[in-house]
């Protein structure tokens, strides 16, 4: 038999992507993954139910919770257990020789990965942030199509984080042992905290740059950049949040591809194995 | 033109302050070789290097004269069967090993085509829909088998491969892994049960303390060992009149055993020991049923190879 060559470029890339079963929720991850994500949209629902007065207030009541809800910590903490998974799992499984001993490039595994990382978030958070536009329109459907614009850009920047959050923990599942705990820790102290400290402090987490994009593109009030203090912020140009959060996405990946080139399989086992000789 | 030559150059390996391979020099050539040792002597490491999956600290791996590590050509030429019975187990076994032809450059028919001839050939065609989570200990290993088998590789390592099996399906392997041999595969195995690797080829490399202690085939170590005396077991008629005889040859015994109707001797100059018994024979002074050399085995040669190294220590 001659073993046909290993594929190369954006087709091992592909064929990375479609072949990865890692890190794919399911069980009582995906449980606990679609609560997470559709617990404003049954909150809501509920409080719907129960009392007319609840009645959302149009976009802006969508953009608040998008805001608060998804930017702040549903969508980060989403991507924690799906980008950390990509790789984290296969080397506390032992199962990372099936991906690292194939004849593909570091490049390709790791961009395989993030893009079914990637996929997955958004598959998991868009369908509940499209239900709560319409929930929050549901009393508005004469401005329904009036604000499809916003509901576009408002889903561009969630994807464009996703990404970009995809990236970053898939990093920490390559380089750190508790990878999980780590990002809990970075969504906490840089997402949820930094992120409304004045000063620009807030400029280093990205979660201030997709409310900074999100309030240009749509000018609506529930993007407004706001400190702990409830005083608003001085936007910046959406073209650097653009590329901050790219920049930070980009970068996670390149040091996923050097920290891969690196890494060993089974290397704490052998060090066991040669100790206790 | 690839020959699937590996060689290791002067290769060391530390994890911390512990030493898993000390400066070894080690060549794999076409057929079986196996990797011998007790647990901790450097085996897993040194098949850690082999299939690229680590680094060496000093030294070189190549496979054909070129680098291992990072080197698609090279990892494309290579099938492994790790320690440990980890895949994924939420998988069936076709899905796994078309997973694996993919990332391998097969197309969805080909690799389709390929996961069911390899399974067959492993002996799993009956469980090839199951998950592989309910699976046994055999089966696993037996699908890790048909994974490294998968892309006809050059060379095959294989890490305990016979860990769990049960006596029908170590049968089995080793058969599988001398008919992988006997086809001009490099199959490089490792075990630290003695008589596993010697079912399976002739051709072995003894490690301990991430050092090579020996290599070549198992009577070619023995002859190393010229300092240590061999036994050997004479059924012979009269047993007491044969040890007699021998034991007026000046030296030529250093140890002698009497059975009911053998004797267990002890030589260190086993070559005039065989011309004292075949002129004996051709001068029928002396009838010899039988001569059966006691530690042409592994197990014999392992246990000098580690006092002689304990000796000079």
């Amino acid at each position: 038999m001659n073993a046909p060559k290993a594929p190369r470029g954006f087709a091992a890339t592909r064929v990375v992507m479609r072949t990865n079963t890692t890190g794919a929720p399911r069980g009582r991850r995906l449980v606990g993954l679609l609560l997470l994500v559709w617990i404003p949209v049954i909150l809501q629902i509920v409080a719907l139910s129960l009392s007319d007065s609840a009645r959302a207030h149009g976009f802006n009541s969508f953009a608040s919770g998008v805001n608060g809800q998804y930017i702040l910590f549903i969508l980060p903490l989403t991507m924690i257990f799906l980008g950390t998974a990509s790789f984290g799992d296969e080397w506390a499984g032992g199962t990372a020789h099936y991906v690292v001993g194939m004849p593909v490039s570091r490049a390709a595994l790791v961009l395989g990965r993030w893009a079914a990382a990637v996929r997955r978030g958004l598959f998991l958070v868009l369908p509940p942030v499209l239900a709560k536009f319409l929930l929050s329109m549901a009393g508005f459907h004469e401005a329904l199509t009036h604000y499809l614009p916003e509901l576009l850009s408002t889903v561009l920047v969630l994807s464009w984080l996703t990404m970009a959050y995809a990236a970053v923990f898939l990093l920490f599942g390559l380089f750190l042992r508790r990878a999980v705990m780590v990002s809990f820790i970075y969504v906490f102290v840089l997402e949820m905290l930094t992120a409304f400290l004045p000063q620009n402090f807030a400029t280093f987490s990205m979660g201030f740059h997709s409310r900074n994009i999100l309030f240009h593109l749509t000018g609506n009030e529930g993007y407004r950049l706001r400190t702990t203090n409830l005083m608003d912020v001085e936007p910046m140009a959406a073209g650097w949040s653009v590329a901050w959060i790219g920049v930070m996405g980009a970068l996670a990946l390149f040091l996923s591809t050097w920290a891969l080139r690196r890494k060993e399989c089974g290397g704490e086992a052998t060090a066991a194995d040669a100790a206790s000789s | 033109m690839s020959s699937g030559v590996v060689r290791i150059e002067s290769v060391s390996r530390w994890f911390g302050d512990v030493i898993a391979l000390n400066s070894v020099d080690l060549e794999f050539t076409k057929g079986v070789t196996g990797l011998l040792g007790p647990n901790g002597a450097g085996k897993t490491t040194l098949i850690r290097l082999l299939t690229g999956l680590a680094l060496p600290g000093s030294g070189r791996v190549l496979l054909d004269g070129h680098p291992l590590r990072n080197n698609l050509d090279a990892l494309s030429r290579i099938g492994y069967v790790a320690d440990g019975d980890a895949l994924y187990d939420e998988l069936t076994a076709r899905r796994f090993l078309e997973d694996q032809a993919a990332m391998r450059g097969f197309s969805r028919a080909a690799g389709k085509q390929r996961a069911v001839e390899v399974l067959e050939r492993v002996g799993l065609s009956d469980a090839i829909d199951r998950r592989s989570g309910g699976f046994s200990k055999g089966m696993r290993q037996r699908l890790k088998l048909a994974q490294a088998m998968l892309h006809d590789p050059d060379i095959l390592v294989m890490d305990e491969p016979l860990t769990g099996l049960d006596p029908v399906m170590r049968r089995d392997y080793i058969r599988l892994t001398r008919e992988l041999g006997d086809e001009g595969k490099t199959v490089v195995v490792s075990s630290h049960v003695l008589h596993e690797i010697e079912a399976m080829t002739d051709s072995i490399v003894l490690m301990r303390h991430g050092q090579v202690l020996a290599e070549g085939t198992v009577a070619e170590i023995r002859d190393k060992l010229d300092t240590h005396a061999r036994r050997i077991r004479l059924v012979a008629e009269k047993p007491r009149f044969f040890a007699t005889r021998l034991l007026q040859e000046d030296g030529l015994l250093s140890g002698l055993v009497l059975e009911t109707n053998a004797l267990v001797v002890e030589t260190r100059h086993p070559d005039r020991l065989c011309a004292f018994l075949g002129q004996a024979a051709v001068d029928r002074e002396l009838d010899v049923c039988s001569i059966e050399p006691l530690d042409d085995d592994l197990t014999s040669v392992f246990a000098y190879l580690v006092e002689k190294r304990a000796g000079r220590a």
